[in-house]
């Protein structure tokens, strides 16, 4: 399409039912009461000259440009900060207006560079538009007067420009800092004609609080923020909206481009996820499509010793198939499986997981969700009915107590986390349960209420006490528990819960937080009009993930927290689409939509649709499959888009999986760890190629459309059909869509999906069919998807991974905001500038007593492995307690996590790892300690 | 050990991991819900391997009462 102009009605929209009726420029209009004159204008097709104004802001009324005249009234106020009263006549065109206008424009230009026709935002720049639509035809003040042409660009952002010289002081920016994003990096420094945006005291981006999301470039009328790419290539022509690839928020974003090139990334301000902000990630790295690194051919080899060997895609695929028939024959149906990826669409999982269980016969299909949100899946399913969290983002609007465990959104989720940062700068509490102190716990405007900073692996025993202080302090809302849930489970359970073995007070000497700080935070939650949990890896990553998801629940239903707006359960998933790769039936016991293998009437589905036999057992799980590669049963792998040697825990158990194989076949961008033990790798296709959906955290299933052709020449998709055939089982599709019609066909919560109706409304929250054809923002709101909520006891069994003599420390793991995963994205990204390698968190005490300094390398060792990476010294993390990221494999640090992992779903335990720190004369990277 | 195959051990490993976490309803309906949680999640090849051969050496006796009632087959799926 051309390039998409989404109209900028001026001034936020305003909530309320009643509304009021105005005329303007004769024409009637009816809006929302406390809707401004200027956004009321807008809705009826008028758009009144600004440019300190914009929709996306509160009205700030300080450029002038936007003056009204209002009948029976003096004066001319600014239509951006006067809100409509009944019966209100406003001219917003008369002869007085055009003047002051033109007077207004006169002053701007007469400081401002007349270099439009060389300017990277000639076509593109409000300031430019305005001057046209007031008539300004020259400046009576001339331009030999003071002004600020000769302002120094500063241009340490790898991304954007700041050129003070075109700088309107409007203070868009600052605001979108402030009130966007919420970080409150910019200000304006000096005061009159000395006014300038400053990003903190040294006026250099780079080296101040900016997180460079962007939205102060989206925002500014001028070219005075500008991205480097439209400077570089130009304005772009057109646009092509998608979905950003990184994490489970799903942000949309205009790609806008020249002619196939990307020349920058425009958060949609129609997306349901993001509502027009971005992140770094998102707005900034994506050059890694184009990188040159990327793989674009197939490649093969008969060893992993040997070297990799260019083939056509016909070469490829023959003898793929060839092997994997022939590992079959030799060594049985079962001994080969796949690993489907969250990075992909729903479509390519979806005929991953079909050319698994009906091309090669078998349930081994696993997900890289194994090793992160497996126990959000089991647990929600086993107390609410269906594995997926319970609200949209813009819930938490409504939430007037916020209960964040175990994540860390201005990091992994940064643009939920800008939503949720406004919603507790509006007055909502704020408790964070987590073993280090995230920013939230305390940024401008934000501080937590309680912070219950208790020991990793303690989880189930601080949700515990929780529930017991809400069911012995009498705070169970009981209407709710007997309109809603199963009163035998919730008798039992209360029971079980009322012990005093899982008090506070009893509980303390676990999780060492305050019994006091338990009780108030109970309290608040049980007491808040409206409560939400929202909750990360650091809950599902334990031993006991399952059981801390399932007690989560409990306390939700236990307290009414459940079916409306601001409350609920919600999982912030990692990846962009971890949601989907799990509802399109990636688990080795599930079909799409959750239902068991076993479950006769849905394997009949597909046995009809896929006209084959299929297995009612489970299949292997990832780890299981590790283990019957080293055992000997288990001999070819297909892994998608998934670099298991890195991101699996005890990552020396893995590469000897890897090693022992006959046969792995890696489909990926970029040759990585996981790709040193394939013998075929098939390149894949970056998000910009993509076509089909992911779906977010949210359960929103978002199109993501090919901006350019594949450049392999193939979707991923295509090939893993031409693989199946192959192998003999034919499959095929015309397109994604199609892909789309067999899943809605096949799926019941997808039954009403199509891209059809996707490309219409935006995108759609599953469920969605008959009964919900515009799909479910919310989930339960009536009565749970299994029926009546189902409490279940959750134990506190300690992780078998203790601190020791030898180990006494416990590393804990997390995420940076510029980088993602393993890095293989953003480290082919002007990211790796903010993040150039991951560092060891280190509480100052455990440091001295070590010798550490900070700054120096140190080596870190687990009772598995070992590796080294420079200290920071910090009180984010407490004693006795280390931290730290994993994005580089330089670093590994999955060589000393552990194959401890959750009970019921086998995700590993990566948040709780006891180690040793000692410093280290330098670096050297992960090594194993024999 | 990084690099060993799984053995006995790590199945009664996470069979004991399991059924600590049903312990609270009493071995009887523990040993239900163990035997159901494999039935459902286990493959084929782990249960075979893990209901082979009578040693019940390290298993946790909700365990023992879950394998026999797996190889009665009377517990569904």
């Amino acid at each position: 399409m051309a390039l998409l102009e989404e109209h900028d009605l001026g001034t936020p929209s305003v909530a309320g039912s009643s509304t009021v009726k105005v005329v303007v420029d004769g024409l009637q209009v009816t809006v929302p009461e406390g809707t401004s004159v200027m956004r009321a204008a807008a809705i009826a097709g008028i758009d009144i000259p600004k440019l300190c104004a914009t929709d996306s802001l509160t009205a700030f009324g300080s450029c002038r440009l936007c003056v009204v005249e209002v009948e029976g009234r003096t004066g001319t106020p600014a239509s951006c900060t006067t809100p409509v009263e009944p019966g209100m006549r406003v001219a917003t065109q008369t002869a007085r207006l055009a003047k002051l206008r033109r007077g207004v424009m006169e002053l701007y230009i007469s400081d401002h560079p007349l270099d439009c026709l060389t300017c990277a935002a000639n076509g593109d720049c409000e300031l430019q538009d305005m001057a046209g639509a007031v008539g300004l035809r020259d400046v009576r003040y001339g331009y030999a007067g003071e002004n600020h042409l000769d302002a120094e660009k500063e241009e340490s952002n790898p991304y954007f420009s700041f050129d003070p010289a075109k700088c309107i002081v409007c203070s868009r920016c600052v605001r979108a800092c402030e009130e966007t994003q919420g970080t409150f990096a910019l200000t304006i420094a000096g005061r009159g004609f000395g006014s300038k945006v400053m990003p903190g005291p040294t006026g250099n981006f780079l080296g101040s609080e900016c997180v460079s999301c962007g939205a102060c470039v989206h925002v500014c009328p001028t070219a005075t923020l500008e991205e480097k790419s439209v400077i570089s290539l130009g304005v772009p022509g057109r646009t092509v909206v998608t979905t950003c690839a990184y994490c489970g928020v799903g942000c949309a974003f205009k790609a806008e481009l020249r002619g196939d090139e990307v020349v920058r990334m425009v958060p949609l301000k129609g997306g349901g996820a993001n509502e027009g902000h971005s992140c770094v990630k998102g707005r900034f790295a994506w050059g890694y499509a184009t990188h040159a690194d990327r793989v674009l051919a197939p490649l093969v080899r008969d060893a992993i010793t040997d070297p990799w060997r260019e083939v056509s895609w016909a070469e490829a695929i023959s003898y793929t198939a060839a092997r994997l028939r022939a590992i079959q024959a030799e060594h049985g149906t079962a001994s080969i499986g796949g690993i489907s990826s969250s990075r992909c669409t729903n479509e390519e999982v979806f005929v991953v997981q079909k050319l698994v269980r009906a091309a090669f016969g078998n349930n081994n299909i696993d997900t890289c969700a194994r090793v992160c949100h497996s126990p959000t899946g089991f647990g929600l399913k086993q107390t609410y009915g269906t594995s997926a969290g319970t609200q949209d983002f813009a819930s938490v609007a409504e939430a007037d107590v916020i209960v964040i465990i175990g994540a860390n959104p201005t990091e992994a989720h940064p643009v939920f986390a800008s939503r949720m940062s406004r919603r507790l700068r509006e007055g909502a509490e704020l408790v964070v349960i987590d073993p280090r102190r995230i920013g939230l716990v305390r940024q401008p405007h934000v501080s937590a209420a309680h912070h219950l900073q208790l020991q990793p692996g303690t989880n189930v025993a601080v949700v515990n006490a929780l529930a017991n202080v809400i069911v012995t302090e009498g705070l169970v809302d009981t209407d709710f528990v007997a309109e809603r849930c199963d009163p035998v489970e919730f008798e039992r359970w209360a029971e079980f819960i009322s012990d005093p073995e899982y008090s506070p007070e009893a509980t303390e000497a676990i999780t060492g937080v305050p019994a006091d700080e338990v009780r108030a935070t109970a309290r608040l939650y049980a007491t808040a009009r409206n409560a939400a949990i929202y909750y990360g890896l650091g809950v599902t990553e334990h031993s006991q993930g399952s059981t801390m998801v399932m007690g989560m629940a409990n306390l939700a239903m236990a307290t009414g927290n459940i079916g409306r707006e601001g409350v609920g359960v919600n999982p912030l998933r990692g990846q962009n689409n971890v949601q989907g790769s799990c509802d399109m039936g990636s688990f080795p016991h599930e079909f799409s939509g959750y239902r068991h293998v076993s479950d006769d009437t849905a394997r009949h589905i597909f046995e009809q649709c896929w006209g084959r036999p299929l297995d009612a057992e489970p299949g292997l799980r990832i780890p299981n499959m590790f283990d019957g590669a080293l055992e000997g049963t288990f001999s070819a792998l297909f892994v998608q888009g998934e670099d298991i040697a890195q991101s699996d825990p005890n990552t020396r158990h893995v590469q000897a999986a890897l090693s022992a194989l006959d046969l792995c076949i890696v489909q990926d961008l970029f040759l990585n760890e996981t790709s040193a033990f394939a013998h075929v790798f098939l390149p894949g296709t970056s998000f910009l190629e993509k076509d089909g959906t992911f779906t977010n955290a949210e359960r929103r299933i978002n199109r993501v459309r090919p901006v350019m052709a594949p450049k392999t020449g193939k979707q991923e998709w295509e090939v893993v059909c031409e693989l199946a055939t192959a192998m003999g089982y034919a499959m095929h599709y015309e397109s994604a869509g199609e892909i789309m019609d067999e899943i809605a066909r096949t799926t019941p919560t997808f039954a009403g999906v199509s891209f059809a109706k996707l490309d219409a409304t935006g995108g759609l929250q599953w469920p969605c069919n008959d009964d919900a054809p515009l799909g479910t923002p919310i989930m339960h709101v009536k009565e749970f998807v299994r029926g009546k909520g189902r409490f279940v006891e959750t134990p506190f069994i300690p992780t078998d991974e203790r601190a020791s003599r030898r180990f006494p420390l416990i590393l804990t793991t997390g995420r940076i905001l510029t980088q993602y995963n393993v890095g293989t994205q953003t480290r082919r990204t002007a990211n790796a500038v903010w993040h150039p390698e991951d560092v060891l968190e280190i509480h100052p005490y455990d440091a001295e007593e070590r010798g550490v300094a900070d700054g120096t390398w140190v080596c870190l060792e687990s009772r598995v492995g070992e590796t080294s990476l420079r200290a920071h010294l910090s009180d984010r993390v407490p004693p006795g307690v280390v931290y730290t990221t994993f994005h580089h494999p330089v670093t590994g640090a999955n060589v000393v996590t552990t194959e401890y992992s959750d009970w019921a779903t086998n995700c590993p335990e990566y948040k709780v790892t006891a180690v040793q720190v000692q410093p280290r004369a330098h670096g050297g990277g992960a090594s194993d300690p024999g | 050990m990084a690099g060993a195959p799984v053995t006995r051990a790590d199945l009664v490993r996470m069979a004991n991991q399991i059924a600590a976490n049903f312990r609270h309803h009493g071995t009887d309906v523990a040993a239900g819900e163990v035997a159901g949680h494999l039935r459902r999640f286990w493959s084929t090849s782990m249960r075979a391997e893990f209901l082979a051969g009578q040693d019940t050496t390290g298993l946790d006796p909700i365990v023992v009462a879950a394998k026999e009632l797996l190889r009665s087959g009377a517990t569904g799926p």
